[in-house]
């Protein structure tokens, strides 16, 4: 199904459009989805609750559905897909930990890359470490091709994106004034919105409010941040990070605390951004949902890189099987 | 806005323009009218402590701020400038030290930044104001020339409009910057300096600027206790007197502008008052008194007389506060519920 | 030669000072989060007690200080089970430590057969015992500095000790990291609490009647200690002991010998606070880590 090309309408809003191109997809049939079967199912291979990951699972097609909740129809467009983050030796210790012992790791656009690992392994650290939060003992960091080394608010203005592992929203402040800290940075750094050029030319509140859709945030926008369900609490930090026109959105455990249908939205949204040519970030600990939707998993134990591969090159990894069964010992 | 509410609002603002536009004379019965021009500047200095809790910091240095204000008129003053052209002098003066603190700001949080504006308001005090004055002497004393009032603002009551008028230009000043976008990102970086930092603004830098606020408003206010009092000994400016205004910025609610005003021209007139009414006998009664209230305050109003005044305001209102306003943009609803998507034939994502 | 003896000394006095002071705020901040900003304020409380009954009221010397150091413990429990225990955090229980030190700083005015006046004179019946000769120089010790000086040691090597070994220091130290956790260990925080409040404000009142003899029972002066303890603090961070200690004698051996000789430098032996707390802010945080508080730097 290459080629398969939906016009895009004037206004990527545009209710007929969006209704005409549903209907399109609904005469195509449902979409196929190609589930070739994981590997040939050696023993001692890590096992993936099978429903859970046929439900993450994309189509070979790489075709993003019309979302039900979300308001943006796609354009598939061909994606050149570069490399966007460079990540080189890079290390730190706490007094005696070495948190971080010389990790490697590549990053492209379009691509959903993952940071997996057991608990302890380093992995927020090495987010703190990309983010600016903390000062690496050594290591560069290559990001859209300078080097990256500035204090965390100059990071930000770069392009590099970030929630955290819990959710640190402005609580005091209505999600629309939360959302709007992320308008004016990207005005202020003049950065284009990767997954929507157009969203430039709208005010801040138009803009907040829809990337608030987007996400699929249904709730007051006026509404104090601090009010909100935990799932909220997730989907309005994602949403806040996203006005900050990212090129490279990191994202830690975001979908903890979801349950499963908001897990598949969030998904199906983190592919969308995705083929538009977000570059994604993952920390997750459900192994389903990150083999389901990752191109590219970093396995991290103890601050070091012991795999990186594709999925089912990871899934297959004796260092990998070990570090995780290991640990039940 | 209920009638009651409104009317209540317009009373109470008129008599407090009445009293304020009167004080010294509705006060006359209490003491002479340098009791409220000493409470005035204290309002100031409080101000200037409690406009640091907008970067939930605390600093002992608006004191020695304070004395370096008075430096710098006395030598104005000594120049022969005019008041007119000593005013913004000052407040410029005050940037250097501001962003001294500043770059310990920056490195340092809470307690430690505590401790390390103390150290340099003790240092101050020791090193630079008894070197420049001399142990014994002080402003106006006879090793150096009195700090004048500006022509036409001699008398006590004549110099308290003009106290008053600086005081509100100040407050006004603050609350303003805490209601545009500063104060919002203010807000923010006090819930997560980290998330506001990610997000591409500075944390450093708003902490810069409040700390440049705090350190005009104190120097402006020691300039003018200088002309209040003439003469000032060297040893003044003691950090534990900045202990003391930390306390009366804590009573009248850490942050609120209102507050610190009240707090600072209540507890710096009071005890002025309270001397020339028991004609000097009762000393130490205003520590001991003010010291039992930061107790009450902490374990019953730890937000202050500004908390407490906003709760009894809204009794006497009689409603609640009124709703955020709607920020204007209507929303275009094109989201369908998924049963309404069914029915419309909408295509979704399945898994198989 | 006598010169240096006699600056050694005082600087060492000096160091004592500042140590016994910083180490009781040391071991509050450390036990409760909370920073003590009347320590000194009890002690000068429990001092005028003293004071009074040994020499209005004619107690014997030992009898009203200890009476002046139970005073001092008992406003610790009060202090504690009145006002830090309804406050909700360590920050609202520090504003409260300023608002008693304000009320301190009052009382002592208050009290109307006090004196109403800054300070007095209080001596130890140690005064009259021969001072200790130095040996080579023409300078001696007077048996109070000899105390101040044991009592230091004594109480640096006790705090140690308990901190460290025992197990009412565990359970100090536990509370004060996570007080859920500790009493979901079955540590009763209840009881834990009002012991690391008694005894900081009892280490105050002892350090008051240390020092009484030495320098007299002034308000003002031991308001000025604090201060300087306050940055003394700061060189162990407010945590480590030994550090603190350090940084007492390091702080009162620094003034003392620019006063001795450097006294062409005008206002040096007052700036060593300031320098000190620069030195030691450039070499603790050289690294430029800037961990800021809420990174969550979680185990992942």
């Amino acid at each position: 199904m290459n080629g398969w090309l939906m016009y895009p309408p004037k206004d990527i809003f545009d209710r007929e459009a969006k209704l005409r191109a549903a209907r399109l997809m609904e005469q195509r049939g449902r979409l196929q989805r190609v589930g070739s079967g994981q590997n040939g199912g050696r023993a001692g291979t890590l096992l993936l609750d099978r429903q859970k990951l046929a439900r993450f699972q994309p189509a070979r097609e790489r075709v993003s559905g019309h979302l039900v909740d979300g308001a943006l129809p796609i354009r598939r467009r061909r994606i050149e897909s570069r490399e966007i983050l460079k990540v080189e030796d890079l290390a730190i210790h706490f007094g005696g930990v070495h948190a971080l012992d010389g990790v490697n790791l590549t990053a492209r656009t379009a691509e959903i890359a993952g940071v997996i690992g057991p608990n302890g392994a380093g992995k927020t650290t090495f987010f703190n470490c990309l983010s600016g939060l903390l000062t690496p003992d050594r290591g560069q960091i290559t990001f859209d091709g300078h080097k990256l080394n500035g204090s965390p608010a100059t990071r930000g203005r770069h392009g590099l994106g970030r929630t955290f592992q819990t959710p640190k929203l402005f609580g005091a402040l209505a999600v629309m004034d939360n959302l709007i800290f992320g308008c004016r940075t990207a005005d202020s750094a003049r950065r284009q919105y990767v997954f929507d050029p157009g969203l430039r030319r709208l005010s801040h509140q138009e803009r907040a409010a829809r990337i608030a859709r987007l996400v699929g945030y249904r709730g007051d926008l006026n509404a104090p941040a601090g009010s909100l369900p935990f799932g909220d609490l997730r989907t309005v930090e994602l949403a806040r990070a996203l006005c900050a026109a990212p090129s490279l959105l990191m994202l830690d455990e975001p979908a903890s605390g979801l349950d499963v249908s908001q897990a598949e939205n969030f998904v199906e949204l983190l592919r969308t951004l995705s083929d538009l040519g977000l570059s994604i970030l993952l920390i997750e600990h459900d192994m389903s949902l990150v083999m389901g939707i990752c191109d590219h998993i970093t396995v991290l134990d103890f601050g070091q890189v012991i795999a990186e591969g594709t999925p089912s090159e990871v899934q297959n990894n004796e260092a990998v099987i070990e570090a995780y069964l290991g640990r039940e010992h | 806005m209920t009638t009651r509410a409104k009317v209540l609002r317009s009373v109470g603002f008129t008599l407090l323009t009445a009293f304020v536009l009167t004080m010294p004379y509705a006060m006359g019965w209490a003491g002479s009218a340098f009791a409220i021009d000493y409470g005035v500047i204290i309002g100031m200095l409080v101000l200037s402590v409690s406009v640091l809790g907008w970067i939930g910091e605390i600093s002992l240095a608006p004191v020695a701020q304070m004395g370096f204000g008075l430096v710098v008129v006395n030598l104005c003053q000594e120049a022969g400038l005019p008041f007119l052209v000593i005013l913004p002098l000052v407040v410029i003066s005050s940037i250097p030290i501001s962003l001294l603190l500043g770059v310990f700001a920056l490195r340092l949080r809470g307690v430690y930044f505590a401790i390390a504006t103390l150290a340099f308001a003790y240092t101050a005090q020791k090193t630079f104001f008894q070197e420049y004055l001399g142990v014994q002497g002080g402003f106006g004393g006879t090793d150096s020339k009195s700090i004048t009032r500006p022509v036409g603002f001699s008398s006590s009551e004549e110099f308290y409009y003009l106290l008053m008028g600086s005081l509100l230009l100040m407050a006004l000043t603050c609350s303003l910057v805490n209601r545009s976008w500063i104060g919002t990102s203010l807000t923010a970086l006090r819930h997560s300096e980290a998330a506001l930092s990610v997000l591409g603004h500075s944390p450093g830098a708003y902490k810069l600027f409040t700390i440049c606020l705090s350190g005009a408003i104190a120097t402006v206010g020691g300039a003018y206790f200088g002309m209040l009092q003439g003469l000032v000994p060297s040893n003044y400016f003691q950090p534990a007197l900045a202990i003391l205004y930390f306390g009366f910025a804590v009573a009248g609610g850490l942050g609120s502008v209102s507050g610190a005003v009240v707090a600072g021209t209540a507890f710096g007139a009071i005890p002025k008052y309270f001397d020339s009414l028991s004609e000097g006998k009762l000393v130490g009664y205003d520590l001991f008194f003010i010291g039992f209230l930061s107790l009450g305050l902490v374990l019953w109003a730890p937000g202050g007389l500004a908390d407490i005044g906003r709760r009894l305001w809204r009794r006497l209102e009689g409603e609640a506060p009124p709703p955020r306003a709607v920020t204007g943009f209507e929303e275009i609803d094109i989201r369908e519920s998924p049963t309404a998507a069914a029915e419309q034939g909408l295509a979704t994502v399945e898994a198989p | 030669m006598t010169k240096f003896v006699q600056t050694l000394v005082i600087g060492v006095q000096y160091g004592c000072i500042y140590a016994m002071i910083a180490m009781g705020m040391v071991l509050v901040y450390r036990t409760t989060g909370v920073l003590n900003i009347a320590h000194g304020g009890v002690g000068v409380l429990a001092g005028f007690v003293a004071w009074d009954l040994n020499t209005i009221r004619n107690w014997p010397y030992f009898a009203a200080i200890v009476a002046g150091i139970a005073v001092a413990i008992v406003s610790g429990l009060l202090f504690e089970r009145l006002i830090v225990r309804r406050l909700a955090s360590p920050a609202l229980a520090t504003v409260a430590t300023l608002g008693l030190f304000l009320l301190l700083q009052g009382l002592v005015f208050v009290v109307p057969w006090w004196g109403n006046t800054w300070g007095q004179a209080f001596d130890s019946p140690f005064r009259t015992w021969t001072p200790v000769r130095i040996p080579g120089a023409n300078y001696a010790l007077s048996w109070d500095q000899l105390i101040l000086f044991g009592n230091v040691l004594l109480f640096f090597a006790g705090l140690y000790f308990i901190l460290r070994r025992t197990r009412v220091g565990l359970a100090m130290r536990a509370v004060s990291d996570d007080a859920t956790a500790a009493r979901l260990m079955g540590i009763r925080e209840r009881l834990v609490a009002p012991v690391v409040w008694g005894m900081g404000f009892g280490l105050s009142g002892l350090t008051t009647m240390l020092l009484a003899p030495i320098l007299s029972l002034d308000n003002t002066s031991l308001t000025a200690f604090t201060l300087k303890a306050l940055t003394v603090t700061f060189v162990g961070g407010l945590t480590s002991l030994p550090l603190t200690v350090l940084g007492a004698f390091a702080l009162a051996g620094l003034e003392v010998w620019s006063q001795l000789y450097m006294r062409e430098v005008k206002g040096l032996s007052d700036a060593w606070p300031f320098i000190m707390l620069i030195v030691v802010l450039m070499v603790r945080f050289a690294r430029g880590t800037k961990e800021l508080e809420d990174t969550a730097v979680a185990p992942a």
